[in-house]
């Protein structure tokens, strides 16, 4: 099956082009240290019950 | 929001790119946004400069745009809970200086950004309704 390129879209509102050439940062380590981190902080203070609602 | 800011590149909508233009050169930014809990929903906000394939947020990069960086930041925001909903979203930097100045630029922007944005900080161990010239620990912000 050969690849098919998307056409970019353009949102309006915020000035963003959707594309497919932003590549996935799911596994850089600077991302996945901030993600643990704040994992941690939220574990030890999480939101009060009142926020939840 | 309609403040001047940089086009964003998205793919997922998750992950966004955006150059900054300045003094000190055309500079990559990256946003990222992932789920970090579910009760509630709250994503984490991770945002650095990407250079020769590398993230950091500790390298001060004096573009003198960080007001158009943050509008820049805050429409990734938007457009997230466009696709993801209007969930918590939590954001700290790298260093409590780093932290600071975040707060110092949502406190210059604090007008536009609470048109459309409901923020807290936390501090003294609690959480608190965003107040200028308060120094925070970590934020949560919502959109109205």
């Amino acid at each position: 099956m050969s690849a098919t390129k998307k056409a970019p879209v353009k949102e309006k509102d915020y000035n963003i082009i959707v594309n497919d050439q932003v590549r996935s940062y799911a596994n850089e380590p600077f991302f996945v240290k901030k993600e643990e981190n704040a994992k941690e902080f939220l574990r030890k203070h999480p939101l009060p019950e009142h926020l939840k609602k | 929001m309609n403040l001047d800011h940089y086009t964003l590149f998205t793919t997922d909508f998750q992950d966004y790119e955006f150059y900054s233009e300045g003094p000190q050169g055309r500079i990559k930014k990256v946003v990222r946004y992932r789920r970090i809990s579910n009760d509630p929903i709250t994503f984490n906000l991770a945002f650095g400069d990407e250079n020769e394939g590398v993230i950091s947020d500790t390298i001060v990069s004096d573009n003198q745009d960080k007001d158009m960086v943050l509008f820049t930041v805050a429409n990734t925001i938007n457009a997230f809970c466009d696709h993801y909903g209007n969930h918590f979203i939590y954001a700290e930097g790298s260093t409590a200086a780093r932290t600071r100045l975040y707060q110092m630029g949502i406190g210059r922007l604090w007008k536009a950004i609470s048109m459309d944005f409901d923020v807290w900080g936390y501090k003294d161990r609690a959480w608190h309704d965003f107040e200028i010239n308060v120094n925070y620990e970590a934020f949560l912000v919502k959109r109205k």
